[in-house]
């Protein structure tokens, strides 16, 4: 008995203190980018530290069992017959209620309320609006509406809203770890400070990614995150900010019909004259934003045109630059899989 | 009981065909019925007389009724109410295809029915698996993607709620106290019996679009998808509804139906553990059933209860669907402790540690299950002012939880461990659910839970929970009641293969899976982002070698029962419980005189410890 103690204590302060070296050593987390990330990556690793010698408690015990055991006939005798009825669970009972209190404690109510707490008054509001199966991105105070990335300025205190035009999404940004979830007539918010520039392009957790099962093309509901410099970050709204659509010219152009219903387009083929500006009308008769954009090939890596959201029962008319002659791809970019076809400039 | 007049024996083949093949006639019968009634009122009022999701909805109502009275109902219940003589028992192995009420018949249906469910399930685990070889994915469309993924999960939580309840619950409760039966034999079968529509409407459902929502159904998605969504609906309610019946019909068994001298304090920790998880099942599942009424309502009925657009409440739902659903982990997992906790008690040849600690800890868990649901929901924009008293509700249920873990390791300690097949799931059940366990402390945990909910480290932690702990437990208990149930014993180099296979593979499986959803990877997803290839594969890898190890399984089972045929001894581990001093398999009335418990079932080296059980002569003592 009191060897079989001895043997389990060694074995448990050794294990738990390679587990905690390791713990202190090695990050499981990569590197957070906001405010609240950093507090949640601590309170992650604070749970770890107090995990590793309660795992590592019931390895040493298993460890310190197994080197004396019969695989094949019936042991030959008992084993000695302690039922367990004196202070042992009693002291058990304490030490894991004790343990439980700390924690409920730290890192639970000191992070809790850096993490859930009441927003600081921000300077910056950003409004994400989720649909099947993309998000659009709106900086009210900038006259920038529905954009197809998340451009954010670091260093600011950000106040994110979210509402949800169809079924529930849920609004994940690995990088940042912040998450809420986007419900249709609600709106959900918090805010966060990010603290180091990035882009989507060097480090793929810098997405917005929807969390909340929604449907068929759930897994592809992401767009580009980039944390800029404020004076990146004024370039980029300028550029972004939505000028008057200029108004049909008197010389007639060439204009094509499109139709959106039932989230597909009427058509996947269109002709244009080349060398000419001409007009898109897009009539979208879904309750859920189409756009008409035009990318040199199917792969969609380069963008010739990209026209603004048109919400739900609605139309509107683009105008397009002169095109030179050639096949063009064109697309949805809210259904970038479904709603796709071949623009024909000749 | 009235004896009934005895079967002649017939074809066994026609036995045991008669009940699906009437039940699916009747069945059909009973459909056409409800939708003819729907078409005639449609035609009334001018519209189509069929539209798909009313029709059936009605046709099902009548439908299932048909099914059940057809199988089995009317032939060996229904009868009695006319006045009429019910069909006598069927012998033989055609009984398992009838509406049979030997508890160790629905015993075997159950266990035999869920197990191929699993097999089926994980198959579909496989094909995940190997979609998720490549980002883009690699053999699915996404459509399929999620119809696979939901199938996957639904059939998953039905053969957790109910293979170890209804399969080891139902063979071995009414043994294990000494009973002849359970309480209400005819209820219990028609448990069993109304599950095999839900398998059928869940697989019908792909005829119609399945459905992509998962197996949580939240709207209003699942107010807006395809049609298999209704099918869902359905298969939840009528299982809702067998959950129900069995916990009910446990409850009052374990209450009324012990042999003399079985009191409370000499309970087998096991039938502690599924009187603790029917407690759980009969107090909330209606909560799931109303749920799923609800959002069929929206569909068919136009109600608004989770319509935003219309003054519906999308957060509602989520209420109350964990309201059952929180609780129903529990389902899952007690059966699987208290499972583990017998098998380590026998094997290590000692008392089960603190015994009356465990039962608290069963008992705690289940009284702290109903307050914990929310934790479900720290990020769905419920009222910040509810995270907190949940993140506290939760976090303390490791205090119970804990409790178990203490006669776990108290009963190992010092043991004479007996390193049988059983006995090494025992032992992965306790280091699997350490890491299910501790793992959900950083869900339980609201800070943490903001970036951990819906990614794959949830995915990973209940796979430890469930597949750790209660599909860990649950090959434990086949391999140590399998001569017990079949007579005849199991081969032990391949039992140990499976258990090494399923264990390391299981493990290297999912513990991938944590980093992954701490990398960025998301849950439920078809496609993921290029930089997590590497560890998608080696889960895949991996998950196709804990896949195999069922194989092994599937052809030790044939192997022992039809090749190798050992005769199983009536008590191959010397156990102290009842179900070993009967023969194997057992009797129909389980013992061949009355059992009359003497003592604790696990005095293992207490000196002068007076038996479990001694045997009065055949017909000497009354009920008690």
């Amino acid at each position: 008995m009191t060897r079989r103690l001895v043997i389990t204590a060694i074995l448990w302060a050794a294990l738990t203190a390679l587990g905690e070296f390791l713990v202190v050593t090695y990050d499981l987390n990569p590197e957070a980018l906001s405010d609240k990330g950093e507090e949640i990556d601590h309170a992650f690793k604070i749970l770890m530290t107090m995990a590793v010698p309660v795992f590592m408690l019931v390895i040493a015990v298993l460890v310190a069992h197994l080197s004396s055991f019969s695989t094949g006939d019936e042991p030959p005798e008992d084993g000695p017959p302690i039922q367990g009825r004196g202070s042992v669970p009693m002291a058990w009972f304490g030490i894991t209620g004790a343990l439980t209190v700390l924690l409920i404690i730290y890192p639970g109510f000191t992070s809790l309320g850096k993490v859930f707490g009441t927003e600081p008054g921000s300077d910056l509001t950003v409004e994400v609006t989720g649909v099947q199966w993309t998000w659009l991105v709106s900086y009210p105070e900038w006259g920038v509406t529905n954009a197809h990335e998340l451009a954010l300025p670091v260093d600011r205190q950000v106040n994110f809203k979210f509402t949800s035009l169809d079924v529930l999404h849920s609004f994940w940004v690995p990088a940042f770890r912040m998450k809420a979830d986007v419900v249709p007539g609600l709106t959900t918010h918090f805010s966060m400070v990010l603290t180091e520039e990035g882009d989507y392009e060097s480090n793929e957790m810098l997405r917005v990614q929807c969390t909340e099962l929604c449907g068929l093309s759930h897994s592809r509901m992401a767009i580009p995150v980039r944390v800029m410099n404020e004076e990146d970050f004024q370039a980029w709204l300028a550029e972004n900010r939505k000028t008057a659509q200029p108004t049909s010219s008197a010389a007639a152009v060439t204009t094509l019909n499109l139709v959106a219903s039932n989230l597909l387009f009427d058509t996947d083929a269109l002709e244009a004259p080349a060398g000419d500006p001409f007009d898109v009308v897009l009539d979208n008769q879904d309750t859920v934003p189409h756009n008409f954009s035009i990318y040199t090939d199917d792969s969609a890596a380069t963008a010739i045109f990209q026209g603004d959201m048109v919400m739900g029962s609605n139309n509107t008319t683009y105008r397009l630059p002169a095109l030179d002659a050639a096949e063009y791809f064109f697309r949805c970019d809210v259904h970038p899989t479904t709603m796709t076809g071949t623009l024909t400039v000749k | 009981m009235a004896v009934a007049a005895e079967h002649s024996p017939g074809n066994p083949w026609k036995d045991a065909l008669t009940p699906a093949v009437r039940g699916l006639a009747w069945g059909l019968i009973g459909f056409a019925i409800g939708a003819g009634l729907v078409a005639a009122f449609r035609t009334l009022s001018g519209d189509s007389p069929w539209s798909l999701e009313i029709s059936f909805v009605i046709g099902y109502l009548f439908g299932l009724p048909g099914w059940l009275l057809g199988a089995g109902v009317w032939e060996r219940w229904g009868r009695e109410w006319v006045g009429l003589k019910t069909g006598g028992p069927v012998h033989g192995p055609a009984r398992f295809f009838t509406f049979c009420t030997d508890h160790k018949v629905i015993g075997v249906q159950y266990l035999v029915t869920f197990v191929v469910l699993f097999l089926f399930a994980g198959a579909m685990a496989m094909l995940i698996r190997l979609h998720l070889l490549e980002p883009d994915g690699a053999v699915l469309s996404d459509d399929l993607y999620n119809r696979v993924m939901s199938l996957h999960g639904i059939i998953m939580v039905a053969v957790a709620v109910a293979v170890v309840v209804g399969g080891f619950g139902n063979y071995f409760v009414p043994i294990m106290i000494g009973a002849k039966d359970m309480a209400f034999p005819r209820l219990n079968a028609l448990s069993f019996w109304l599950v095999p529509p839900v398998a059928v409407l869940l697989l019908t459902a792909q005829a119609v679009g399945g459905w992509d929502s998962g197996w949580t159904a939240y709207p209003p998605l699942s107010v807006k998808n395809a049609s298999g969504q209704i099918f869902f609906n359905l298969a939840i309610i009528t299982f809702g509804l067998s959950s129900i019946l069995s916990g009910l019909n446990f409850i009052v068994t374990v209450i009324y139906m012990r042999a003399p001298g079985m009191g409370w304090g000499r309970l087998p920790i096991f039938v502690w553990s599924i009187f603790a998880a029917a407690l759980i099942a009969l107090t909330f599942t209606q909560f799931f059933a109303a749920a799923m009424l609800m959002v069929t309502a929206d569909r068919v009925a136009g109600t608004s209860f989770f319509g935003a657009e219309e003054g519906g409440a999308p957060l509602l739902y989520q209420h109350i669907f964990w309201f059952y659903s929180h609780p129903a982990v529990y389902i899952f997992v007690l059966p699987g402790f208290g499972l583990t906790l017998e098998i380590l008690a026998h094997f290590s040849r000692k008392p089960l540690f603190a015994y009356r600690w465990a039962v608290g800890g069963l008992l705690g868990i289940v009284s702290v299950s109903g307050i914990v649901w929310a934790h479900h929901m720290f990020v769905s924009g419920m009222n910040e002012h509810l995270i907190a008293p949940f993140m506290v509700t939760t976090e303390i249920i490791s205090v119970p939880t804990g409790l178990v873990f203490l006669s776990a390791l108290g009963t190992i300690w010092m043991g004479r461990l007996w390193l049988k097949t059983p006995m090494l799931f025992a032992l992965g059940v306790v280091f699997n659910f350490l890491i299910g366990g501790i793992t959900g402390i950083f869900l339980a945990d609201a800070p943490t839970d903001v970036n951990l909910s819906d990614t794959y480290f949830v995915v990973a932690h209940f796979h430890y929970t469930i597949i750790g702990a209660e599909v860990f437990a649950l090959f434990g208990g086949v391999y140590y009641w399998f001569p017990k149930m079949t007579g005849k014993m199991y081969d032990e180099k391949l039992g140990q293969l499976h258990f090494w296979l399923m264990f390391l593979g299981f493990n290297a499986t999912f513990i991938p899976l944590f980093w992954a959803g701490l990398h960025g990877m998301n849950r439920r997803i078809a496609t993921y982002p290029a930089d997590l290839q590497d560890v998608n594969v080696l889960a895949s890898v991996m998950g196709f070698i804990l896949g195999s190890s069922f194989l092994i399984f599937i052809f030790n089972v044939g192997w022992s029962l039809f090749v190798k045929k050992q005769v199983a001894e009536d008590d191959p581990w010397r156990a102290r419980t009842l179900e070993w001093r009967t023969a194997s398999p057992p009797p129909e009335e389980n013992f061949e005189a009355e059992p009359v418990v003497t003592g604790g079932p696990y005095d293992y080296g207490v000196p002068d410890a007076p038996p479990h059980t001694i045997f009065a002569p055949a017909g000497a003592s009354g009920d008690s």
